[in-house]
């Protein structure tokens, strides 16, 4: 009773003629950067950040959050349209979304995917509202040794569902950490890795190492030979799915949706993460598994439902525990702070509307990326007709307004450089950079969370077993690993007895 | 490998400290440490696989690829060294000039119209409406207003 007074209030925030504004420029700025092929979400809210300044924070948050869910609709467009991801998070949609756009079902596609997202969008923001009240609560009883178990199970989340092998993506976890130590130390006051330079006294900024890894890295990647992109010349109609479509798409949805959101929840969990486990569910459970790769709807529906949910569920550590999950989560973080907020289990009770005012934004904000998304398939389309040519050194000038107007500091553009030229070695050599992110953006509050432990456990590293949160956490991820271990271990010995 | 030890050696520098007080070089150490363990059990096992093996995977797609990765690069890296010096305005013009002309190359005109519709854009969306504080130089919307005047 007490959540649903609480949702009812925050729909009187969010109906306030600002914030509604904001909650639409958000989503529609969301939708265009999907669209567009190498700026994410992660991109336009680093471009936006600075103007936040001007608006109270609940508008903030509001119109960042729409950026976030906006995104992961407009990013299944290119999936479907163009077979190339706007969002890391729809990778997986391309498979069967163009597949059936290639058969003159792009319409279906498009409209299973609006649709799938607007259930999935909504549902997660019921959960999140009534399961963050619960959470803050558990929160309150978290200390620096549960903080510090949380990081731990993170991090082995995101190195237990990197791609390729298991020491590439522990060794990006630690390279992570060892970013995150560049600074000063909040103890001694010592500078850290600095080299003298003044801009490194706070730290190695997450928007410089994100864009640089994500955004110059794929450009980087894309202007090795440039393709020209073939955007489906069918007329696209029909997006409303008829019932064989519905029947098909309802139970993807659905288990998108829960699968989605309880991914989003855990560090290191997310989107994409989301979008993949959905996919290879929905492959594994249907009874016709072969279809999935020749434009099975199943394929398009589970997933877009899981990255939307997902987007919901990454809400809950930020709000709840003040844990950013992600690159995105760690910039909003970063905007609570800029506005003398302080994310975490006493949100909720200091700042009721902003909390719920965010909330129940993003259930308006699913209505209109509906309302959005159906009618103006006709422009997102014509957006993607851009040529690569003429659209890389658009996103390159993004990138680098962004990173310059956070800090208004040439020294983060080379920061950008530098980690741009990192992640395009990344990606030549295949280490995943999603494990060095989380450990970046962990990388001081687990520090922070260890040393206050030990300080105050007088050096007894028992201490985190022995509180049950903080062990059951530990079990979970030695568990995770040690599953990842064994037929690790296995396929080395046949490698090397094959090598024989 | 290089680096995992150098930031141990950096960590134990900045000072270990013991288990009830960790120091300023406690995480250093650690996180360097497992960095070292790992590099080289993955040196290692490279070693072992690779064994043998002629490797014909090519670093770059197309013979030229490297060339048009270098241009993008140094286009970035110019934007930084010239933007305090140049300004945003100028700076922008002739970034986007050189990558519409240098990767895949478009007419004259269509290449200048392009950059300065889109540094137009950039002014008034970013500077003028989302306020960001661009650096002047000799050509900035303040000048431009002068100019007017």
């Amino acid at each position: 009773m007490e959540t649903l007074s609480s949702v009812v209030s925050g729909f009187s925030v969010v109906l306030q003629p600002a914030n509604l504004l904001f909650c639409f420029v958000g989503v529609f700025v969301g939708t265009l950067i999907g669209v567009l092929p190498g700026i994410g979400p992660l991109g336009a809210i680093a471009l936006l950040l600075p103007s936040t300044f001007y608006i109270s924070p609940t508008s903030a948050l509001i119109m960042l959050a729409g950026i976030y869910y906006g995104a992961m609709y407009g990013g299944s467009t290119t999936s479907i349209l163009v077979n190339i991801p706007g969002e890391a998070a729809t990778v997986v949609t391309c498979i069967d979304g163009y597949q059936m756009a290639k058969q003159g079902r792009a319409g279906p596609a498009l409209g299973i995917a609006a649709f799938g997202s607007f259930i999935a969008g909504t549902i997660s923001v019921l959960l999140l509202s009534f399961l963050a009240p619960p959470l803050a609560r558990l929160a309150l009883k978290f200390g620096p040794p549960e903080y510090f178990s949380l990081m731990i199970l993170g991090l082995t989340i995101l190195v237990y569902l990197a791609n390729g092998p298991i020491i590439k993506a522990l060794m990006m976890a630690a390279f992570g950490l060892i970013l995150g130590i560049v600074g000063t130390d909040i103890i001694t006051g010592r500078a850290r890795f600095t080299f003298g330079i003044i801009e490194l006294n706070d730290g190695i900024g997450i928007i410089p190492v994100v864009m640089g890894l994500f955004g110059i890295s794929e450009v980087l990647f894309n202007v090795e030979k440039i393709i020209k992109r073939e955007v489906t010349k069918t007329r696209i109609r029909g997006l409303f799915p008829n019932l064989q479509d519905w029947k098909n798409s309802i139970g993807p949805i659905f288990r998108g949706t829960f699968l989605g959101f309880f991914l989003g929840i855990l560090p290191g969990g997310g989107a994409v993460i989301s979008s993949f486990a959905s996919y290879a569910i929905e492959k594994k459970m249907s009874k016709h598994p072969e279809k999935f790769g020749t434009g099975a709807i199943e394929g398009v529906a589970g997933p877009e439902s899981a990255n939307n949910s997902a987007t919901g569920g990454s809400f809950i550590p930020l709000l709840t525990l003040g844990v950013p999950t992600n690159g995105v989560m760690a910039l909003m973080l970063g905007a609570l702070v800029l506005h003398g907020l302080q994310p975490g289990p006493l949100l909720m009770k200091e700042q009721p509307g902003l909390f719920w005012g965010t909330i129940t934004s993003m259930y308006l904000g699913n209505v209109m990326l509906l309302i959005l998304n159906l009618p103006l398939i006709g422009l997102w389309v014509q957006v993607l007709r851009i040529p690569y040519p003429i659209l890389f050194p658009l996103i390159l000038l993004f990138c680098l307004i962004g990173v310059f107007s956070v800090n208004n500091s040439v020294a983060e553009i080379w920061f950008m450089i530098l980690f741009g030229i990192a992640g395009y070695l990344m990606k030549k050599f295949e280490y995943e950079m999603a494990p060095l992110v989380l450990a970046l953006i962990l990388g001081p509050m687990f520090e922070n969370a260890l040393r206050q432990s030990l300080i105050i456990f007088e050096g007894d590293p028992i201490v985190f077993l022995t509180r049950p949160i903080s062990a059951a956490f530990l079990i979970v991820s030695c568990s995770l690993l040690l599953s990842t271990m064994l037929p690790w271990l296995k396929g080395k010995r046949k490698l090397l007895s094959d090598g024989d | 490998m290089i680096l995992a030890l150098y930031v141990i050696v950096s960590g134990f520098r900045l000072g270990f400290g013991e288990w009830r007080e960790p120091g300023p070089g406690f995480i250093a150490v650690g996180s360097g440490c497992l960095l070292l363990f790992l590099s080289a059990l993955w040196f290692v096992m490279t070693l072992i696989k690779k064994w043998g093996i002629e490797t014909t995977k090519r670093f770059f797609i197309e013979s030229d690829s490297y060339k048009r990765v270098l241009l993008t690069l140094l286009s970035l890296i110019v934007f930084a060294l010239i933007l305090n010096k140049t300004g945003f305005i100028i700076s922008s013009l002739v970034l986007m000039i050189f990558l519409f002309k240098a990767i895949e190359s478009q007419r004259w005109k269509l290449t200048i119209l392009l950059a300065a519709i889109v540094t137009f854009c950039c002014v008034i969306i970013f500077q003028i409406w989302l306020q960001v504080q661009f650096p002047e130089g000799p050509i900035s919307i303040y000048t431009i207003k002068k100019w007017f005047r």
